[in-house]
């Protein structure tokens, strides 16, 4: 069996291996299936920004997408959660400890939403500079840490202030 | 010189076959011990509470996605540089648990964004560069499955491996070179946020996966050995062959 | 026991994950030993030579 013959069907090449034209196409078809959405996903985020959030700096500095939708992502500022008459609709500030935007939305909030923590709000500054948003996620740390423990951490806090205001 | 013999498919074929049951008990006990860690002696997170348990799965199947994906890409160099069947037969193996890895922790880590973030998935970076090193493996799948003639599959998809390696430090680094929704790396270099039981646990399921996806990758090479190599008459000997009907 | 599947509430996302890991590894496990037999059959009904594949008449998939 020297060089590739070509049947209607069938290659046969020179290892003797046999596939069909067919499942050899269809297995092509995959396969590019799969580089161009490996391509496609690449320059989407090399051409629109790949970050997945604003900070309220970057807000702040007009740094965010002007006149559509986009992310506003800190920490929600410690009591600044209002919750609406409505019951449905809240008011919370996000920040970066250096700036801060307020946002309104209207529906459920993640479990883990909690002042002085993170949190990442898509939607549209309006024209007062509030944040309407369309949708609340929480972001959490990398930190896993039992109730006793932290208990106790918060304890020993306690403790060392307490201290420090003594002195 | 003597481990050279190895480099041979009908040596590493026997070598291979002694190795498997090891790294598989191996990994079977550490699962067990890994699983009681995980849920049932681990205690809850303060902010996650059950939900964080996850982790046991999501970490070890990402990190050895990665993992895998860089082997087999330098096996794929081997095959390249070095011209051996081995290294394209070892790269050739690796590519499904690879995938399989890949799949299970965007899967997990689907579950869990959803009760924690709000969201079952998102299109930041990590997320995003883990889809595509999913993409990656089956597109490799797929050309092996396209291209007849194994030595040419073999270097297509050495050249596929090899193009998409540098998606593996951009996955890793993703959390802290872009803003993201995924949070940064809990176990960093000499320091781990997290409870030493939870941090137990953690590791010991990182050796499980490892050690079975050592021991499924070496099954399959042999399977692919036999494939390759049938005819050969080394291959006609083997007991197994001679007892198959 | 049942505190246990109910993982504080979060049953359906932990036995999902988990679930998937365990269905996967035994499927993986299950494909993994059919390739091995096949590749024996093969082997079986391969014509002999010295050294490479020629003999082969079927391509394994993956």
């Amino acid at each position: 069996m020297s060089a590739e013959q070509e049947t209607t069907q069938e290659t046969v090449t020179a290892s003797g291996s046999i596939k069909s034209r067919h499942k050899r196409f269809l297995w092509i078809a995959v396969g590019l299936v799969f580089v161009v959405a490996i391509v496609a996903l690449v320059l989407n985020a090399l051409g629109s920004s790949i970050t997945y959030f604003y900070s309220p700096t970057d807000v702040m500095q007009n740094k965010a997408p002007q006149g559509r939708a986009f992310r506003v992502g800190g920490m929600v500022e410690g009591g600044s959660v209002v919750r609406g008459t409505d019951g449905l609709t809240v008011y919370f500030n996000v920040t970066d400890t250096a700036e801060t935007v307020s946002v309104v939305y209207t529906g459920i909030l993640p479990d883990l939403f909690a002042e002085e923590k993170g949190v990442v709000a898509q939607g549209k500054l309006d024209d007062h500079g509030v944040f309407q948003a369309t949708q609340v996620l929480a972001k959490h740390d990398e930190n896993y840490v039992a109730p006793e423990v932290q208990a106790a951490l918060d304890e020993a806090h306690k403790a060392r202030a307490a201290e420090t205001l003594k002195q | 010189m003597s481990g050279f013999k190895y480099a041979a498919p009908a040596q590493f074929y026997s070598l291979a076959g002694k190795m498997v049951p090891w790294f598989a008990v191996l990994a079977a006990i550490l699962a067990v011990i890994g699983l009681a860690i995980g849920l049932y002696v681990a205690p809850i997170d303060v902010t996650q509470k059950d939900s964080y348990r996850i982790i046991f799965i999501h970490v070890p199947a990402a990190w050895m996605s990665m993992f895998l994906y860089v082997v087999m890409a330098f096996w794929g160099a081997m095959a390249l540089g070095l011209n051996t069947r081995l290294s394209a037969m070892m790269a050739q193996s690796i590519a499904p648990t690879g995938a399989l890895m890949t799949a299970l922790a965007l899967w997990t880590g689907a579950l869990w964004g959803k009760p924690t973030w709000g969201t079952y998935w998102a299109w930041d970076a990590r997320m995003t560069s883990e889809l595509i090193l999913l993409f990656l493996y089956l597109g490799i799948i797929a050309l092996r499955n396209a291209i007849d003639d194994p030595r040419r599959a073999d270097k297509a998809c050495s050249v596929l491996a090899l193009v998409g390696v540098v998606n593996v430090p951009i996955i890793y680094y993703s959390v802290n070179w872009w803003n993201t929704l995924h949070q940064g790396a809990t176990i960093k270099m000499g320091k781990a946020s997290i409870d030493d039981i939870m941090l137990a646990g953690l590791l010991v399921m990182v050796f499980a996966f490892w050690f079975y996806s050592i021991a499924v990758t070496l099954v399959r090479l042999r399977a692919i050995i036999l494939e390759r190599e049938a005819g050969a008459a080394w291959v006609a000997r083997l007991a197994e062959v001679k007892e198959e009907r | 026991m049942g505190e246990f599947f109910a993982m504080g509430g979060y049953a359906f996302f932990i036995w999902m994950a988990y679930g998937m890991a365990v269905l996967l590894i035994v499927l993986e496990i299950v494909a993994v030993r059919a390739r091995c037999k096949r590749a024996r059959h093969l082997a079986k009904h391969s014509d002999v030579h010295e050294g490479g594949a020629a003999g082969a008449q079927l391509k394994e998939t993956v």
